[in-house]
């Protein structure tokens, strides 16, 4: 069975944007801890307006390459403990308790734990988190570079399309009534896509733009 | 400058004749001015994002195309424009970035990263990328610039780097690490950063407790200022747009991370690290070039 990578070729008001909220997110770093551990087919699914083709495969690609490295370097795990003068602090501290404990056993096994114990525990619990991101990023890699693209019409983003290219409301108004109108859709996930374009901000989340170059043969042409 | 039309105008007399293309973004249309040979050497692509204010941007990237067109005496501009090509972003008002946390190491193509420009970029096929990112405003400002490269390792040796420094003694780390000193591409780094401070870009110290382990995680610390992504990032290869071109066409890359300092500060450091990376990639400063 193939785990399902999901993102949303999201309409805006000139075109279509690529977008990968933060459940979306969730699954891909989800799905990197699996690969990080064994192989296991992946499917791409862009879900997309009727109508809508994503074009070439490699800025979808590209795309989900940008996702995964977000999704990956926000892994939690790595941050909190004490560190750096905190840390040293701690170690100084443990050996004070061993040299000046008073023959207490206590106070040497807290001493001993403290300046040698602890430290070393960090370290591999640290190295053990980074090497299983690391193979996570790694198992994405693979995946994302072979797995194929899949484009699947979702209503609800075709009646955004309808609301993010009604041309009678000014753009950041159409954004706002988008926004709105995700969770009725069944699109939460991109409401703060649109809520953060409507304020003339930018997402933060991955998102991109997929609006063309102008004349789309990519041409070149003269300032008048 | 804040005005689109007032920008659009004065862009048009900056570029006069020159060779042009438009891209359509979110925030606006961004031009790509082009200068140079049409038999380059070198293809440098100079591209220079903000995430709030873009005042800086605009004038490194501005400053940066007249002096390649212009006809005033420059030291180097007959070398560049004689053996390169070189395409410099005039990007639009950015949409306000709003990242949570602190400047990301690798802020996955959050800047500037956009389909039509990457289109352009691809098109472009550059050999080098330069790619200069103004945080100021969006996050906690720690003074000074920080440098990530992008360019090829040897897959065993990137996955055996230290994550910073020279690695132990008689280890797997301190070898990789030494093999990778020995490389060309890491010595145009060394170069481009002994520069640019030579130039006043103030690079970061070296990195010290929760920061170092932090960064850890997605980029070596190369030496101080300096650093390149992880191997398992690197494989993903969408870091950000220099990693983004490194993998779709073999570009060396470059991006300057800035924040905090003022206006005239950030756009000279921008465009004092732009000058480092294409006077070493030419070559220029070991010729003497005096023109």
């Amino acid at each position: 069975m193939a785990i399902e990578l999901i993102v949303y070729a999201a309409p805006l008001a000139d075109g279509v944007g690529l977008a990968a909220p933060r459940p979306a997110l969730d699954a891909i770093a989800g799905a990197g801890r699996i690969l990080g551990e064994r192989q296991q087919a992946v499917q791409l699914s862009l879900l997309a307006p009727a109508g809508w083709t994503c074009g070439d495969e490699r800025d979808v690609r590209g795309f989900y390459r940008r996702a995964a490295v977000i999704a990956t370097a926000s892994e939690p795990g790595l941050e909190g403990g004490p560190s750096g003068r905190w840390h040293a602090a701690l170690v100084a501290c443990g050996w004070l308790l061993i040299l000046g404990g008073g023959g207490s056993a206590a106070a040497v096994v807290g001493g001993l734990w403290l300046a040698a114990g602890y430290p070393l525990m960090r370290r591999r619990v640290r190295a053990r988190r980074l090497d299983a991101v690391r193979r996570a990023a790694a198992g994405l890699a693979h995946a994302l570079g072979e797995a194929p693209i899949e484009a699947r019409e979702h209503a609800g983003l075709t009646r955004l399309r309808e609301i993010a290219q009604d041309t009678s409301r000014p753009p950041a108004e159409r954004y706002r009534h988008a926004s709105a109108a995700c969770g009725a859709l069944g699109l939460g996930g991109l409401s703060e896509l649109y809520e953060a374009l409507g304020r003339g901000a930018s997402p933060d989340i991955p998102w991109c733009s997929m609006a063309t170059v102008e004349g789309d043969d990519g041409s070149v042409r003269q300032p008048a | 400058m804040q005005d689109p039309r007032t920008r659009a105008e004065d862009r048009a007399a900056l570029l006069g004749g020159a060779r042009s293309q438009v891209v359509t973004l979110p925030s606006g249309e961004a031009t790509i001015a082009f200068a140079g040979s049409e038999s380059p050497r070198e293809r440098i692509w100079v591209q220079i994002d903000a995430a709030t204010d873009d005042t800086a941007a605009v004038l490194a990237a501005w400053a940066m195309v007249e002096s390649l067109l212009s006809d005033r005496a420059s030291r180097h501009r007959a070398s560049v424009t004689g053996r390169s090509l070189v395409a410099v972003v005039l990007a639009p008002p950015p949409l306000l970035l709003e990242p949570r946390g602190g400047m990301p190491y690798l802020d996955g193509g959050t800047m500037g990263a956009h389909v039509p420009l990457l289109r352009a970029v691809r098109s472009f096929a550059p050999t080098l990328v330069v790619h200069a990112q103004d945080w100021t405003g969006a996050v906690e400002p720690r003074p000074g610039v920080r440098l990530v490269e992008s360019f090829r390792i040897d897959p065993s040796v990137h996955a055996a780097l230290p994550p910073y420094g020279h690695g132990g003694r008689w280890s797997a780390q301190r070898r990789a690490h030494a093999r990778l000193v020995d490389s060309p591409d890491w010595q145009w780094g060394a170069r481009v950063a002994s520069l640019s401070r030579r130039l006043g870009v103030p690079l970061h110290a070296a990195l010290r407790g929760a920061e170092r382990e932090r960064a850890a995680t997605v980029v070596h610390e190369l030496a101080p200022g300096r650093f390149t992504p992880v191997h398992a990032v690197r494989r993903l290869g969408g870091g950000n747009l220099a990693e983004l071109a490194l993998a779709e066409t073999g570009a060396h890359g470059v991006t300057v991370q800035m924040a905090g300092g003022t206006t005239g500060q950030r756009a000279s450091h921008a465009m004092a690290v732009a000058e480092a990376a294409i006077v070493h990639r030419l070559n220029l400063a070991a010729e003497g070039v005096s023109r």
